[in-house]
């Protein structure tokens, strides 16, 4: 019984610190998909930018912010996937 | 309308409370199943759940406003919050939900107080919670008792109903109780915020003359609202907060540990991320459908004291039913959020106050002093909300202000590779909200978040690098 739980507990741990050491690996990369996504919803704070945007169509600034939106949310799907796979491949 | 309002309200009431008693149903005996559902929440509950917790009363009444005033900017704040959430969710959020089931934890203080090994530490965030949480949930009470005296029902009676309903629904049964009721309560607000925009945009604009080209007349003479209108101080200040609010307000933190297994979570993701845009682009339309509509009025002075009060005009000129089913809406957002806040702060000070100080604590006492938490902290809340400081905007966002120290620690927390010494982060809480306090001090609470403090730095950036220094000093 000792044994089988052990195992169970072992197993447990393991499966736990592949996925640490895989998700710390592609960290650098994830921050800096993050950082990117986020600092582009700031782009508008910089006056000319958003004129521009919006001399181009009225509604192009809110137009650009969901684009980025909807990138940012395809990211995190796709980020989503590999790290939950992560432990069960 | 009054009449109309009151039956839907209370068919709104009745509903949500039949659905709370049902829910016991899943309810499990101890702790664990009444804070965190015992891990066993399904896909769509927890989406749900996350999203009517996330989406209070501030996006049908301070969002929309906001965006009368100051224009499509409120969208950017509104949809970078979105993006930081579902990109935290996806990378640091499937860490604590991992690590949440292996460890057990039911709070978010369990998480800190184990990964920094120091009990000081759950007993400090449990106060700041406390501290914190109190002015956003009164924000929510608050919003209710606005709805309720634009139809003439009087603030109090607004206010003290909201209260009730959340405790009700908070006690009943615990987690499982209020995600029920959240998902209840966020199907409410999704098809009733989609049957504003139908009626505002096919409806009310074309009947006051306002096509297309008005409409966009109007949204540009004077001031460009389609353009960015903020400063950056208030940009960055407003939404800065916002960006880790998905690791710093124990309410969602505590969300992350409920889903069942990896589908469930995949699943809370996705949907939440759908529920999210659509609900944020609705707002933003209506608040900029109001701005067209009292442009046409000539009426936008009469608002620029008190832009929270102007969806409740503009929907008064609704069917009464529609209106009334739109107004209960905003009553189910706000009550969603307050439920979730109440029961993750008595689930942290229940944990930190007792179940960690006595030697062997019953569950049944646990849950009994959570109870009594959930009930203190709305009395409080209710004497808050009638006093009507600041507006609901601020308030919810200057709450963020003081949580978002925790953001760094938390951070630290899960990926620092090396020891982590406990006196780091409550040095970094310290400083943190030292410059929050400050802050509020020099500026007051409704400016907290966007005056220009040194550097023309507005203070979430001052709070942020507080509070990070001393966890990157060697």
């Amino acid at each position: 019984m000792f044994k089988k739980a052990f195992k169970v507990l072992y197993s447990g741990f393991s499966l736990n610190k592949r996925f640490m050491v895989k998700t710390l690996q592609r960290g650098a990369k994830y921050v800096l998909l993050y950082l990117a996504s986020i600092s582009l919803f700031f782009a508008p704070m910089y006056k000319p930018f958003s004129d521009e945007l919006t001399s181009l169509h009225s509604f192009l600034l809110a137009i650009y912010w969901c684009i980025l939106t909807i990138i940012s949310i395809a990211i995190g799907l796709k980020v989503l996937d590999k790290m939950l796979g992560g432990v069960d491949k | 309308m009054i009449v109309e309002f009151i039956a839907i309200l209370v068919l709104f009431f009745v509903g949500g409370s039949i659905i709370a008693v049902y829910s016991r149903r899943f309810l499990g005996a101890g702790s664990r199943e009444f804070f965190v559902g015992g891990y066993r929440v399904g896909g769509f509950l927890s989406a749900m759940t996350y999203a009517a917790t996330t989406y209070s009363a501030f996006m049908m009444i301070g969002l929309a406003g906001l965006t009368f005033a100051t224009g499509i900017t409120a969208l950017g704040f509104e949809l970078a919050y979105l993006a930081s959430t579902i990109l935290l969710l996806s990378t640091v959020g499937v860490f604590m939900w991992r690590m949440a089931r292996e460890r057990r934890w039911i709070s978010p203080t369990d998480m800190l107080t184990e990964l920094y090994s120091s009990k000081v530490l759950g007993v400090v965030i449990a106060v700041l919670y406390l501290f914190a949480l109190v002015p956003y949930t009164s924000a929510q009470l608050k919003g209710i008792g606005e709805i309720f005296a634009s139809l003439g029902i009087g603030f109090e009676v607004g206010v003290i109903f909201a209260a009730f309903a959340t405790a009700l629904w908070t006690i009943v049964a615990g987690l499982w109780s209020v995600a029920s009721t959240d998902a209840y309560q966020g199907i409410w607000m999704l098809v009733s915020s989609l049957a504003a925009i139908l009626w505002l945009y096919l409806f009310l604009l074309p009947s006051n003359g306002i096509n297309y080209t008005k409409f966009v007349e109007y949204l540009t003479k004077g001031q460009n609202l389609l353009t960015f209108t903020w400063s950056p101080q208030m940009f960055i200040g407003m939404t800065l907060p916002w960006l880790f609010f998905a690791l710093t307000n124990p309410q969602v933190v505590q969300r992350l540990y409920i889903p069942r297994d990896e589908k469930a979570f995949r699943r809370m993701t996705k949907y939440f991320s759908i529920y999210g845009f659509t609900y944020t682009l609705i707002c933003v339309m209506l608040g900029l459908g109001y701005r067209a509509y009292i442009s046409g009025l000539g009426m936008v002075q009469q608002f620029a004291s008190n832009r929270d009060a102007v969806a409740p005009f503009v929907l008064s000129k609704a069917h009464a039913i529609l209106a009334a089913i739109v107004f209960t809406s905003i009553i189910a957002a706000a009550i969603s959020t307050a439920d979730s806040i109440v029961l993750s702060v008595a689930s942290a000070i229940s944990r930190e106050f007792y179940e960690k100080v006595v030697a062997s604590p019953k569950e049944r006492i646990s849950i009994a002093i959570s109870n009594s938490v959930t009930i203190v902290m709305l009395i409080i809340a209710v004497m808050f909300a009638i006093a009507k400081v600041g507006y609901v905007v601020e308030l919810s966002v200057a709450s963020s202000a003081y949580l978002l120290p925790l953001a760094p620690i938390t951070l630290v927390a899960l990926f620092k590779k090396q020891r982590k010494r406990c006196w780091e982060p409550i040095i970094s809480l310290v400083l943190g909200e030292a410059v929050a306090a400050y802050a509020t001090l020099c500026y007051g609470p409704a400016k907290v978040l966007t005056a220009p403090m040194a550097l023309s730095m507005p203070a979430p950036v001052w709070i942020l690098i507080a509070s990070v220094m001393p966890l990157i000093l060697p």
